[in-house]
Formats: C-alpha cells, sequence, structure tokens
C-alpha cells in the first residue's frame, strides 16, 4: 500500500503540472515582484573576493528602505559595509559586503517569515535564494 | 420536476458556525463531527475523494502525543487543531502548538521543537489521535489562512491524487512534522507493526526557512536566474511566444511544474516543454493572446518537479507578463506617455484631458472620470468602452458646459490596468460630437487602480447560509441570499459576479442589482436560471472588508418552470393590495389623462459589457412628442446613430424617415390602414389602456416609499419582471424595474432596470406639457429628391396593403424599461419593419 501511494506522488511529479486555481485574475501591477537578475549571478563559482556590491534587481519599482537580507544557514552572509539601499531605478537594492576567498555565501531575499523586499504598492516580493561562491585570490 | 439536491454539503455545515461559537466550551468528539462509513482503506486515485476546511473545523487541544514504539513520538501541550474532512469523514489535520512540542526520533540526536505538524490518516482513526476529552470547539480563525498554506504545501506528501484525498489502510498514517530549527521530518507511520519510516528526502523541500544547514553550491536548490519574457514585462508580443526560464544549476530532464496563478493564466500550450542543451534552459511554447496579463508559478509548494539532477526542487518563482493589443490595435495604442487621437480633422473635436490622467498608477478605484473637449459637445450623447478593466456605475453621467466636460462617477476595478476608449460613432453608436454632428476621433487612454490592501491578520470569509434552501426547486427568478461570517465589502466595492458560460444571452446569468445587508453580512444575489432544467452556478468575487477573498461558491440546483418563488408571489399579491400603491397609480392614471400634450426628452444610459464588472457606457437621448390619442412623434436618430431617423403620426398618415447612409427615404401608410399602432409615452404603467387594478396586476408593482431625487418628492415603485419564451426563437428575460415618479406631476422622471444584459437609466424631461402643438409637428421633415419607390427603399410595397398584410406603428419612451419605434407590417410569411426594438 505505501509502495502504492508513494509511486502514485511520483508519477504525478514527473509530468507536467498545472495547480488548481489559486487565484482570480490579476494584472502586472498588483502581482508579487520577483528578482530578475542579481549581482553575482546565484549559482556563480568565481566570484572576486574582497569588496563587493551584491546587486538585487526586481521586475517592479519597490519601496525604499525596506528589505530583508537573512541568512541561508548560519555564517552565511558577508559582513557588510554600510547599509543596503535602492538605486535610482528604485528596482535594484544594492548591499555592500567584504568577501573572503573560497566561501559560499548564501542569502534568503526575503523568506516565509520575513518579508522586508516589497514594491511601492506593499506587495511583498516572492523569496529568493541567493547563492554563490567566491574564487581563490 | 422533481426536487432534488441543490446546494454544497458544506455550506449547510458552515452553517452552524455560529451555533457553535456561541455555545459554551465543549469537548468535542470528532469521529461523531466526521462520521465515517469506511473500514478499509482506498488507495485507487480514481476514489479519491475531495474535502474541505472551514472556520467550523477549527478546535482547541490541550495536549497532543502520538508515539511509535520507540523510534517516533510527538508530542504537544495545547495546540490549535484544523481538520479536513471529506464525505466520508476526516482525512487529514493540521496541529500548531500553543508553544512547546517536541519531536523525538532518529533523524535527530536531540529532541527538536515542533513549528507544526501535518497527519494523514483514516477517517475511522479521527478519535483515536484526538480523544475526545482532550478537543474543545472555538478554534482559533485567525490560524485559518496558516493552516490553508500548510495544507497546500504538505497535502501532495502522500495518499493523494491531485488534491484529492485517497484514503490509507487503518494501519497507516503520515506524520510531517516542521522543527523549529527548519527541518521536514516526514514518517510513514505503521501502527501494526508500529514502525515509522523516514524518508529523507523530504527535508529538502520547502527549503525557503532560513536556518537550514550550511548549503553548498551543489546542494542548495536551485533558482531562476533569467527568464524570457522578463518578469514585469509589458507588451509581450502575442501569438506562439517561447517562453525561457534558465536556472542557476543543470536540471533533470523532462521534469517541470509550470503552474497556474489563477484559471487559463498560463497561456495555451503548444506541445511539452522541453531542455535546452545547457540543461538549465527549459523551454515552453505557448498561444498567447492580444491585451491579456500571464502569470506562471514555475514550482509551487505543493509542485516541485522543476529540480536540479540531484534532485532538490528549484526555488518557486513567480513569472508574471503582460501581452500587447493586437497588431491592428497596436498601432493605434496610445505610449504610456502619449494618448492617441485620431488626426484632428477641420472642426473636430479633441480631447484635451482626461482624469484619472494617462498612465496614472494607484488610482483611488471611487472616481469621477473627466473627458474634456476642446470645444462644446452634444451633453446627451457619449460612449466609452473599456477592453481591460472595468467598472460599475456611481452616479449618473453628467456634462459640464463651461467645461467641454463629461463626467460619470464610477467604481472601478481593484488593482486592475483599466485601458479605455473614448469612442467616437465609427465604432457604434454613442461616439462623442457635437451638437452639430461633428464627432471626435476615438482617444485612447490608461491607468492603474489601486488593488484591494489585505490588513494583517486578515480571515478569509466563509458562507455560513445560502437561501433558498437546499431541496427546493429554483423558480427561473431566483433571490439568492448568501450569508457570511464576517463584515463583507459591498457589491460596489468587491465585485461579486456569477461566472458565466457561453455567450452573454445564455443561462444562468446574473442581474446586476446585487444587495447587501451589512448588518448580517448578507447579499442578495438575482440569478436568471434555465426553466425546467439542472445547472451549477459559481459565484465569485466576495472579499471580505478586510480584502481577504471567499472561496467561490458554487450551487447545484434544479429549477422548475414556476417565473417566481410563492415568496415573490406572495409579496406581489401584498403589495398589490397597498392602499399607498393603489392611490399612486389611480392619480398616475388621473393625471395622465389630463395630459393632452406634450414633448418629452428622454436621457438613455447604458452600462454593460464584462463578467464582474460593467466595461461599456453609451448615452444617446431621444424626443417624443404626443398630442390627443391620435398624434405621436419620436426622434430616435442619436440612438440609432444616423443622421436622421424619426417616424410618427400625424393622425392621417403613419411615417418613417431616415437619413442614413444609403441616402434619406420617407415611408408612409395612410393611418386609417395601420390597425396595430402601439405607443406609449409618459405613461409607465399603460395606464392610458388598462384599469388600475389591472396596471398594478400586469406589472407586479410594489410601492416603495418616497424619496429625494434630484430636489423633488418622488414615489418610488419597483418590479421584477420575468418573461418567458412564447416560441421557440424567444429567450428567457428577467428584469428588476424601478421607477422614481415625481409626487407632483404623477410623471416618471426616472426609471432603472437592471436585467441579464446589463443596467439601463432613462432620464425624462417634460416641455410644453397640455399646450396645443402644430400638426407640422408631427409630420416628417420636409424634404426634396425622395423616390422611395424607385430607390427600392419603400417598407410598404403597395398603397393598400395585401389581404394578409397587418401594419403597425410602435412608439414607446422608455417609460415602461424598453425603448422602442418601428414602423412595418407583419404577414404570415414574416415581418417586415425597420426600427428600433
Amino acid at each position: 500500500m505505501k509502495t502504492k501511494t508513494l509511486l502514485t506522488t511520483l508519477i504525478i511529479g514527473a509530468i507536467c503540472q498545472f495547480a488548481p486555481q489559486i487565484g482570480r485574475a490579476q494584472d502586472v501591477d498588483s502581482m508579487a515582484p520577483v528578482v530578475v537578475k542579481t549581482v553575482p549571478e546565484a549559482g556563480n563559482k568565481e566570484v572576486a573576493p574582497g569588496e563587493v556590491e551584491i546587486k538585487v534587481t526586481f521586475s517592479k519599482d519597490m519601496m525604499d528602505q525596506s528589505w530583508t537580507w537573512s541568512t541561508a544557514w548560519k555564517d552565511s552572509d558577508a559582513p557588510s559595509i554600510g547599509k543596503p539601499h535602492y538605486d535610482t531605478t528604485h528596482r535594484t537594492c544594492i548591499l555592500k559586503v567584504k568577501l573572503e576567498p573560497n566561501k559560499t555565501y548564501g542569502y534568503w531575499l526575503n523568506s516565509q517569515n520575513f518579508h522586508g523586499f516589497k514594491d511601492a504598492q506593499g506587495h511583498s516580493a516572492v523569496p529568493y535564494l541567493l547563492v554563490f561562491q567566491t574564487k581563490s585570490n | 420536476m422533481k426536487a432534488k439536491i441543490k446546494f454544497a454539503i458544506s455550506l449547510s455545515i458552515a452553517a452552524m458556525l455560529p451555533a457553535i461559537l456561541t455555545q459554551p466550551v465543549i469537548a468535542v468528539d470528532l469521529l461523531e463531527r466526521y462520521p465515517t462509513q469506511l473500514t478499509a482503506g482506498d488507495a485507487e486515485p480514481d476514489h479519491a475523494r475531495p474535502w474541505k476546511f472551514t472556520p467550523d473545523d477549527l478546535y482547541r487541544v490541550s495536549h497532543f502525543v502520538v508515539k511509535v514504539g520507540d523510534t517516533l513520538k510527538v508530542e504537544t501541550g495545547a495546540a490549535d487543531l484544523g481538520v479536513g474532512h471529506c464525505d466520508n469523514g476526516a482525512v487529514w489535520a493540521v496541529l500548531i502548538p500553543h508553544e512547546s512540542g517536541t519531536l523525538t526520533s532518529p533523524v535527530a540526536k536531540q529532541d527538536e521543537a515542533v513549528a507544526h505538524v501535518w497527519l494523514r490518516f483514516h477517517p475511522g482513526q479521527v478519535d483515536r489521535l484526538f480523544p475526545t476529552d482532550t478537543v474543545l470547539a472555538g478554534g482559533n480563525t485567525n490560524l485559518m489562512i496558516q493552516m490553508q498554506a500548510i495544507v497546500n504545501a504538505k497535502f501532495r506528501s502522500s495518499w493523494h491524487a491531485g488534491m484529492n484525498a485517497m484514503i490509507p489502510e487503518p494501519k497507516d498514517m503520515t506524520v510531517y512534522v516542521d522543527t523549529k530549527g527548519g527541518s521536514h521530518r516526514f514518517f510513514m507511520v505503521d501502527t501494526q507493526a508500529k514502525t515509522a519510516e523516514y524518508v529523507a528526502a523530504f527535508d529538502s523541500r520547502s527549503s525557503q526557512n532560513p536556518g537550514t544547514g550550511p548549503l553548498s553550491l551543489e546542494t542548495a536548490p536551485p533558482v531562476v536566474v533569467k527568464t524570457v519574457p522578463e518578469a514585469g514585462a509589458r507588451d509581450v508580443s502575442s501569438g506562439i511566444v517561447e517562453i525561457k526560464v534558465t536556472f542557476s544549476k543543470e536540471m533533470t530532464d523532462k521534469s517541470w511544474s509550470w503552474c497556474q496563478a489563477w484559471e487559463g493564466s498560463t497561456g495555451e500550450s503548444v506541445g511539452d516543454p522541453r531542455y535546452e542543451s545547457d540543461h538549465k534552459t527549459c523551454v515552453w511554447k505557448v498561444k498567447l493572446e492580444p491585451g491579456k496579463t500571464y502569470a506562471c508559478w514555475l514550482n509551487t509548494d505543493g509542485f516541485q518537479n522543476f529540480k536540479d539532477q540531484q534532485g532538490h526542487p528549484a526555488v518557486p518563482y513567480l513569472l508574471t507578463f503582460c501581452t500587447g493589443a493586437a497588431e491592428k490595435e497596436k498601432s493605434e495604442k496610445p505610449s504610456a506617455s502619449v494618448p492617441q487621437t485620431e488626426p484632428a480633422g477641420p472642426n473636430r473635436p479633441n480631447v484635451v484631458s482626461v482624469s484619472p490622467a494617462d498612465g496614472a498608477t494607484n488610482v483611488d478605484p471611487r472616481q469621477e472620470l473627466r473627458i474634456r473637449f476642446d470645444q462644446s459637445m452634444n451633453p446627451n450623447v457619449m460612449g466609452i468602452n473599456w477592453s481591460s478593466g472595468g467598472f460599475v456605475p456611481d452616479g449618473q453621467p453628467r456634462y459640464e458646459p463651461a467645461r467641454n466636460e463629461f463626467v460619470i462617477p464610477v467604481r472601478l476595478v481593484p488593482g486592475q490596468t483599466n485601458e479605455l476608449m473614448a469612442q467616437s460613432s465609427s465604432t457604434g453608436s454613442g461616439g462623442f460630437r457635437t451638437t452639430n454632428l461633428t464627432y471626435a476621433g476615438d482617444y485612447r487612454w490608461h491607468f492603474t487602480t489601486k488593488p484591494v490592501v489585505v490588513k494583517p491578520g486578515a480571515v478569509k470569509p466563509n458562507v455560513i447560509r445560502i437561501s433558498p434552501a437546499s431541496g427546493e426547486t429554483l423558480p427561473v427568478l431566483t433571490l439568492l441570499e448568501i450569508t457570511f461570517d464576517q463584515p463583507m465589502m459591498p457589491p460596489d466595492q468587491g465585485f461579486p459576479y456569477l461566472r458565466k458560460t457561453g455567450s452573454s444571452f445564455d443561462l444562468p446569468a446574473q442581474i446586476p442589482a446585487f444587495d447587501f445587508d451589512p448588518s448580517s453580512h448578507q447579499f442578495t444575489v438575482p440569478v436568471v436560471l434555465p426553466p425546467d432544467n439542472d445547472t451549477r452556478l459559481t459565484l465569485d468575487g466576495f472579499y471580505s472588508a478586510d480584502g481577504v477573498a471567499s472561496d467561490p461558491i458554487v450551487i447545484r440546483c434544479q429549477i422548475g418552470t414556476n417565473s417566481y418563488s410563492s415568496g415573490q408571489r406572495n409579496l406581489i399579491a401584498t403589495a398589490a393590495k397597498d392602499p399607498r400603491l393603489e392611490q399612486l397609480v389611480s392619480s398616475m392614471k388621473a393625471a395622465r389623462a389630463r395630459l393632452n400634450s406634450g414633448t418629452e426628452t428622454v436621457q438613455w444610459t447604458r452600462f454593460f459589457g464584462g463578467k464582474e464588472s460593467f466595461k461599456w457606457i453609451m448615452a444617446n437621448s431621444a424626443t417624443f412628442k404626443w398630442q390627443g390619442t391620435n398624434q405621436i412623434y419620436a426622434d430616435i436618430s442619436e440612438i440609432m446613430n444616423l443622421k436622421a431617423f424619426i417616424l410618427g403620426n400625424d393622425g392621417k398618415t403613419c411615417w418613417l424617415y431616415a437619413d442614413d447612409p444609403n441616402g434619406h427615404r420617407l415611408d408612409s401608410s395612410p393611418a386609417a390602414l395601420v390597425p396595430d399602432i402601439y405607443t406609449s409615452v409618459a405613461d409607465p404603467f399603460t395606464l392610458t389602456k388598462f384599469t388600475v387594478a389591472e396596471a398594478i396586476a400586469k406589472g407586479r408593482l410594489v410601492y416603495q416609499g418616497q424619496t429625494q431625487f434630484e430636489g423633488r418628492a418622488c414615489h418610488r415603485v419597483q418590479s421584477w419582471m420575468v418573461r418567458q419564451p412564447q416560441n421557440e426563437n424567444d429567450r428567457v428575460f428577467a428584469a428588476k424595474l424601478e421607477w422614481w415618479i415625481d409626487a407632483e406631476t404623477l410623471l416618471p422622471v426616472q426609471v432603472i432596470e437592471n436585467s441579464q444584459y446589463g443596467s439601463e437609466t432613462f432620464r425624462f424631461h417634460y416641455e410644453q406639457l397640455n399646450q396645443p402643438l402644430p400638426d407640422a409637428a408631427f409630420q416628417p421633415p420636409a424634404m426634396t429628391g425622395i423616390n422611395a419607390r424607385k430607390d427600392g427603399f419603400k417598407l410598404f410595397k403597395q398603397e393598400t396593403p395585401l389581404p394578409d398584410e397587418k401594419r403597425f406603428l410602435t412608439i414607446k419612451d422608455g417609460s415602461n424599461g424598453e425603448m422602442s419605434g418601428r414602423l412595418g407590417w407583419s404577414s404570415p410569411g414574416g415581418t417586415t419593419s425597420s426600427g428600433l426594438n
């Protein structure tokens, strides 16, 4: 019986799935913002160590002075140099940090419990995991 | 016609909520609450059962423990409990400890603190898991959303077929614990063998919680690093398009979860998705329609098939974009900052400003739309069309001559981009124009309304009662009463609607005259149902006052052949005996009999199109004159969108004069040869023909009392009209009619008709009452050069009707809810006529 249940799960999971209707038709303005670009890019293994600006660009104009840069695990963040800030586009948030060589860094940009990144209308951004690795000196 | 099941069982269960909440706290036997006949499991996917979860299914437990041999123990103190149930009993439970809770298992060296517990079990086991003396009624409804999120994330982990529940054997159980440390502990439990098998794969799910163990680039879940189109893009090309999503890692081939954000939000698939050779980019070819918003979740908590080659599910990502208008329209579409008007011709009126401004964002949904022209305009004619967004009227449109400005009070649908066109006559009747018939060009602009803001901690509203009750055969016109468990947004802010299938002519349909009683949280929703039929209604768009949408309300119903319910018939019969109504109608009849002549201008405004809101406003005016019983005149040129469309009877000749693109023409017949002349002007209840009692009975009139309308005292009268088909080509028509009758003149000043086709307002202005009008006022315009016979436009083929030819003239001013102007003839072979309605 267990085998059958798990098998069902796996078979259903292997095909293209469509969730049941979970919301009402909306427009772009009313939808949650998402990350459209990061510097460095998630998965980059060759990030130069030293003082680096981590840049996160969202799909919408964002609320100023509001963000959630969370550690993805203990000590996954780098020492920051100053506060984060948005550039003039209001879409790109910049955090200056000091990166050590040969280390993996991870940030949750929003999470289940923290929703500081939000657009100008107050819609919380969809959580995003930024993990990258520095190269040696 | 037998009465059968009408309403979903969940609704009747939900109706018990107030009773439960007002009871003292008592222990609850969950097996009694969710009885089951099932004694064995049923893991056939085809048998999987839909389940329900309402605020009525929330409880508190004083203590909870599940222990499996020496391998697994989950124990909590006081906790909140949510129970999902199908028709055969309880199928799942969510437990959220108030404070403490521990998981003891071989997976971790030390006990782990419990964040919440997900349980799947056989329905007969519910009272063993939650003994009666530990369960209390009156759970915390504020936890509904959190529990639903847990259900969404966990349901597909076991014993499921889609979102339906399969039934495990009584000995089998799933215990799935999320710890406060961020771990996801999934155990397959066999209570008979006393084993708990840990499934480690689930610990990588839902990895959005910070606090998980250190990650490397290899163990980190993949994330989306690029999409084409980019999230948030506007003006994406429509047609067959490849959507490309690039992840941060190489992905498992042939595995993906492209999930709808709402029904139809992903576009129409054109072939299966595939990965490109880099194994990082997944491509899905879809067909996109112009002018539409698309949204797609790439993985969700419940669907996690975008995964890397090690099986780590990708972090969910929301890709949203919208397509531009169709190519033909695109060339006409305004840019964000430069509204477009058709090229101005000599003296052509041009829009000089609009409000809200083009490109405005965060616009308050309650607005006075303003459209200002550079010259004086015909104040009675307008036409606006929404290609996206929508509205409900919030007052009567008006024209401010000093500013050459039209003002249209509306309630806009929140959180939507409104694309509007102030239209010229070229796109239909009702185009803006000057009084000398110089038409404005089309003018388009757009703005975005403020979305509904959900208050923190707000709870989803639930239906606690629907009337008529289950088991009744419904009449064609049914006034559904839907009661919620909390304060709701009124219909002009929340935009509830009946989901339509088929064309706008098909039934079921709603009548846009929703009532809402804030004190009881009750909506009254008039619907027109197909006679002698079964149907399913889905009502949507109900929002709590705190901004949370309710689930769609699905009602299965069987309809009889009665037009009205017995309650409505009783109400109509009682209202007919209301002395105030009889007195009013008698006075109206006497007043109308005293009116020998007059001129009447009717402003006709129509709101129609759209599903949850309207998408069109069209306004025109018409002029009527009458004298005695045999002289009548109707100028309905604006409504017919022609230079002239006028018809009448001067007492000797019935005639129709039209000036259209084919030229001008005049059709006429001696009045003596027109046996069927029906005219109704300033006579809403046909009192020139009926007795008072007949008018009240035929009109099903209900007196509503007195009110003030534009500074004058008015009587209000209401009627629900149902017209069932008289032949196979006929359609059911139902409407709510409301009259405002001037208390002094006893003439109608306003009529509003809400029907399944939209909402119409008629406003009446009178002049020259009882002043003698010359015969010339009832004759066609003087003209030359008409040779109707030669032109082939002649309506009547000969001077004298053929034996089976019955000529008619119909003129109605809209005071009974229908405006008409038509001249022609009928015979057994059909009808030949020209005119409106």
